[in-house]
């Protein structure tokens, strides 16, 4: 996981500012009251699942449609009577929408000549941007010309070539293969460092949003669930939801059997002592809680742990080489199943077979706990 | 915005505007003749004082009228059996040949498309007093033909192409001829299209009146020369009657093929995912 | 195309030469045997079509004697450049009011909802496939100085007298008018469903209104459907018979109608072919080029 560098915005007032915006499919909500301040030179990403509201609140963004309720701001002034033409935002699609009876140069010119820049200014521009894209060779080409990875930069290119105030890019690289879109991301992020637009992302793949992001807002059903740095939301998620769809992690449903200062005590089938879990507010005995731990953080012990961590049996029930790291599937002795990741150190000789009776263990903080969660957040890990 | 009917905001209006209008204009002419031919006044007084089916009445008991009915009927079915008759195996060779040419083959076929009606008209005119012919049944057929042929041939190929031919050897893996897979299979699957290419044969001869014109004698006529040559005299409501039977007609067979194709569609397999 | 193979020793090295594999069984025959259905349509189509067709381009020359009087004759009277100048004009007004007319109807059907587009789409065919004649006659019935139309205009103060529009250039285009314009809205209505919404919302994203996406984005890929229908209609237009000498009247007689009377009332086959030719020459002037510049953009 490459670490995000964290921005903070540069000037006091935001640069795009979402206000209460909600958008309503009569009983349908497609995007509940949402609050959003993007910083200038900001790369944001709405993080999310088919349908949670991530593209809706682009598109409101962008002007193709209204919200039901609420402002949005750009650069402090409303926009929301301005239809997109007149935002100064640029845009590119998932489908790169290029204009198949232009070549790069026109296609990237478009916006140009719309504003009505003196030919040689549009010829200069033109050629600025498409060196920033690499695509100078390609100027005379048309889109049924190019390959689907020198489209997306045309369509960035000319996403630019105005340079506008703000940058919209809708689920750019899905069509993309996988090579190519690490390649692109890249190239996303370079640009970003100078070129120096604020960015609004939309993409579904939590991946590709923590390489690219300054800050992810996670999206479920309408809502963001969580704004913050990749290592906010992968370290300190704050929802069931936002731990479940941001790398990998083992759920345990347990009850809570026992209170002290600032831990719980969970019943963990398999647990003689209990698993200590750090307290979450208002929580009663009995009550069921639903813990997290992610792969990386448990440790494969051949003999018992030191004292002051969780601990339980188990069994390696599966052991998958994968490079720099093995991935192990456990079960406790109490039935359950919980991932292990143990990164491969060149000097640990530590391979457990599968078959192998083991202990695993994991520090007491690293635990998450969830008062309320979906079923689906589980499940979405099982699969 | 330009192709999102509920962005475009008040120029909307004009766009529905402008159509009800093209609409109306479209669809007036039909209406008018409808209702005049069941007008009681000779000189096309509108609207008539009257309502009347005495020009039907003439229409099917005047012999030179009836017959002519009689006669379009015919050659009209003489022209669609024909039609794919000729176009169907035509629609074989087109798409599946493997000739030097074949493009040239289907460009043929559509050639009676392009050249002008009138030149075709005369040709055949000429060709027709050469050989003694005017004046025949089999002139009158002949001639349609030529018109319809095209329509048969491209509407066969349509569907001919879009049909994936690994249906037809999975039947000849299952033990069917090549003969048999035609028959029980291939056909009947391409039938919309050749279906479509016959109703459009028979509408094209139905309605056709420049090769008529030259092709009838006295003795022969088809509805559509009998309407023109009427025409030519005065314009007596019994022509409205005519017009309206022949509306009439590509009314009853335009629903029966949208009422065919609305069975034939597939079931809705949405269900089972 | 040799089918034979290489020799190749045998597996023992024994030099047990393969023979040579015999060629397929007539390549050529088996290829032209798949003309084979296509051969009595073929046959019928030129013993039916190009004969007598060719019999009127001979015609021309040939009538009365052999020599190209006919067309001196034809290309040196001023009556006949008039008829000429009659149809262009007449093709040509009726080509721009039908796009004119085409136009919103294509539009409409691309992005009414389903129920909407359907029904506006059969009015289109409804009008398409009805009767020429028919639909002509009632033109003229509804055109008469007496008829409903000028009935209405009077009455409603608009005019002081009836308006003559039949039996001249008036009703030739409306009526012609009115024939041709499913024959742009089907192959419009074709380009601008295949037409990608979001190419348009990028348009507007990057800066153009309304306006300036219709000029510089729509219009542009609408062109190949547009571009199909207006030839079709401009061509058809040329060579039309029927509607003309129904509604118009000798003054603004148009080729098809002169070529007709030369033959029918005059007799004169000669006149009648050269001028068919004519005809012809002027109809592959105009489609071909436009067929073969259509096959050599390349389609998105």
């Amino acid at each position: 996981m490459s670490e995000a560098v964290q921005r903070q915005p540069d000037h006091a007032e935001a640069m795009l500012e979402l206000d209460g915006v909600s958008r309503h499919f009569g009983d349908f909500v497609a995007v509940a009251e949402t609050d959003l301040q993007i910083g200038h030179g900001e790369f944001l990403t709405l993080l999310g699942p088919s349908g949670s509201g991530k593209s809706t609140t682009l598109y409101m963004i962008a002007g193709f449609d209204s919200p039901t309720s609420g402002d949005i701001r750009i650069d402090g002034q409303s926009v929301l009577g301005l239809t997109p033409n007149r935002r100064n935002v640029g845009m590119v699609f998932q489908r790169y929408s290029l204009f198949p009876h232009m070549n790069v140069r026109e296609n990237v010119g478009f916006p140009l000549s719309v504003r009505k820049y003196p030919k040689s200014d549009i010829n200069d521009r033109v050629e600025r941007t498409l060196k920033l894209v690499q695509l100078e060779e390609f100027a005379h080409r048309k889109p049924s010309e190019l390959s689907g990875g020198q489209q997306q930069r045309v369509a960035l290119a000319r996403a630019l070539s105005y340079e506008p105030r703000l940058l919209l890019m809708d689920e750019p690289l899905s069509a993309l293969d996988r090579k190519l879109r690490e390649d692109l991301q890249q190239e996303i992020r370079s640009l970003h460092d100078r070129v120096d637009t604020t960015i609004v992302y939309v993409t579904h793949d939590q991946e590709e949003a923590l390489r690219l992001s300054d800050r992810i807002a996670v999206f479920n059903h309408g809502h963001i669930v969580q704004i913050g740095s990749g290592e906010d939301l992968y370290h300190r998620p704050q929802d069931s939801f936002v731990a479940s769809f941001i790398g990998a992690s083992t759920f345990i449903v347990a009850p809570v059997k026992g209170l002290e200062d600032d831990v719980a005590v969970l019943d963990v089938a398999g647990s003689e002592h209990g698993i200590r879990v750090p307290r979450p507010e208002g929580v009663q005995v009995k009550d069921e809680v639903l813990m997290m731990i992610r792969p990386e953080r448990v440790r494969l012990c051949a003999c018992v742990p030191a004292e002051g961590n969780n601990a339980m049996r188990a069994t390696v029930r599966e052991a998958v080489f994968l490079g720099d790291n093995v991935t192990y599937v456990v079960e406790t002795s109490g039935g359950i199943e919980v991932r292990v990741k143990s990164i491969f150190h060149i000097d640990s000789d530590h391979r457990f077979r599968e078959g192998t009776e083991c202990w695993i263990a994991w520090d007491v903080n690293d635990t998450h706990v969830f008062r309320d969660w979906d079923p689906e957040d589980i499940e979405r890990q099982l699969a | 915005m330009l192709l999102d009917l509920k962005a475009m905001g008040r120029f909307r209006y004009a766009l529905y505007g402008a159509n009800l209008l093209v609409g109306l204009f479209l669809l007036l002419p039909i209406v008018f003749i409808i209702l005049l031919s069941f007008g009681s006044s000779p000189w096309l007084a509108f609207p008539p004082p009257e309502w009347t089916l005495r020009w039907y009445r003439q229409l099917f008991n005047e012999p030179s009228w009836f017959e002519a009915i009689v006669n379009s009927f015919q050659i009209g079915i003489a022209v669609t059996v024909m039609s794919v008759l000729l176009g169907v195996p035509a629609s074989f060779a087109v798409v599946r040949g493997r000739f030097p040419g074949r493009d040239a083959l289907a460009a043929l076929f559509t050639t009676p498309l392009i050249v002008p009606l009138i030149i075709i008209g005369i040709g055949l005119y000429g060709a027709s007093l050469r050989y003694g012919l005017s004046g025949t049944f089999t002139a009158f057929v002949f001639s349609h033909l030529v018109l319809a042929l095209p329509f048969s041939v491209i509407c066969t190929t349509n569907a001919l192409r879009s049909f994936d031919q690994n249906i037809e050897k999975a039947a000849i893996v299952c033990g069917a001829t090549r003969s048999q897979a035609l028959w029980r299979v291939t056909l009947p699957a391409i039938m919309p299209g050749i279906g479509a290419g016959a109703l459009f044969s028979f509408l094209i001869s139905w309605d056709e009146v420049v090769l008529a014109i030259f092709m009838s004698s006295p003795s022969l006529q088809t509805l559509p020369v009998k309407m023109w040559s009427a025409l030519r005299l005065d314009l007596s409501p019994v022509i409205a009657a005519a017009a309206a039977l022949m509306v009439a007609l590509t009314l009853v067979l335009l629903l029966a093929a949208a009422l065919i194709q609305w069975f034939r569609r597939p079931p809705d397999t949405s269900a089972d995912k | 195309m040799a089918d034979t193979r290489e020799e190749r020793p045998g597996p023992i090295g024994q030099g047990a030469a393969r023979q040579a594999a015999p060629a397929k069984a007539d390549p050529d025959g088996r290829r032209w045997r798949s003309l084979g259905p296509a051969v009595p349509g073929l046959l019928f189509l030129a013993i039916v079509f190009l004969l007598p067709v060719f019999g009127v381009f001979l015609r021309g020359v040939t009538d009365p004697v052999f020599g190209l009087q006919n067309y001196a004759e034809l290309l040196g009277s001023g009556t006949f450049y008039d008829i000429l100048g009659n149809t262009f004009l007449v093709a040509i007004l009726v080509t721009i009011f039908s796009i004119l007319l085409g136009f919103p109807v294509a539009w409409l059907i691309t992005i009414a909802p389903g129920r909407i587009a359907r029904i506006i789409f059969a009015v289109v065919l409804l009008s398409m496939w009805t009767s020429l004649l028919a639909r002509t006659y009632a033109w003229l019935v509804l055109l008469q100085n007496s008829g409903v139309i000028n009935k209405m205009l009077v009455a409603s103060g608009i005019v002081d007298q009836p308006i003559a529009m039949v039996n001249n250039l008036v009703g030739i285009v409306i009526g012609m008018t009115y024939i041709m314009i499913p024959f742009i809205v089907l192959p419009l209505q074709t380009s601008m469903a295949a037409i990608d919404k979001t190419v348009l919302q990028a348009a507007s994203v990057c800066g153009a209104r309304a306006p300036v996406v219709f000029a510089r984005v729509f219009l542009p890929l609408v062109a190949p459907g547009l571009t199909a229908g207006g030839t079709m209609v401009f061509v058809m237009s040329l060579g039309y018979y029927v509607t003309p000498a129904l509604l118009g009247s000798t003054r603004n007689m148009m080729l098809a109608e002169y070529i007709v009377q030369q033959v029918l009332n005059y007799l004169e086959w000669g006149i009648g072919g050269a001028a068919a030719v004519i005809l012809l020459v002027i109809t592959l002037a105009i489609y071909l080029p436009v067929l073969g510049f259509q096959r050599n953009t390349a389609s998105t």
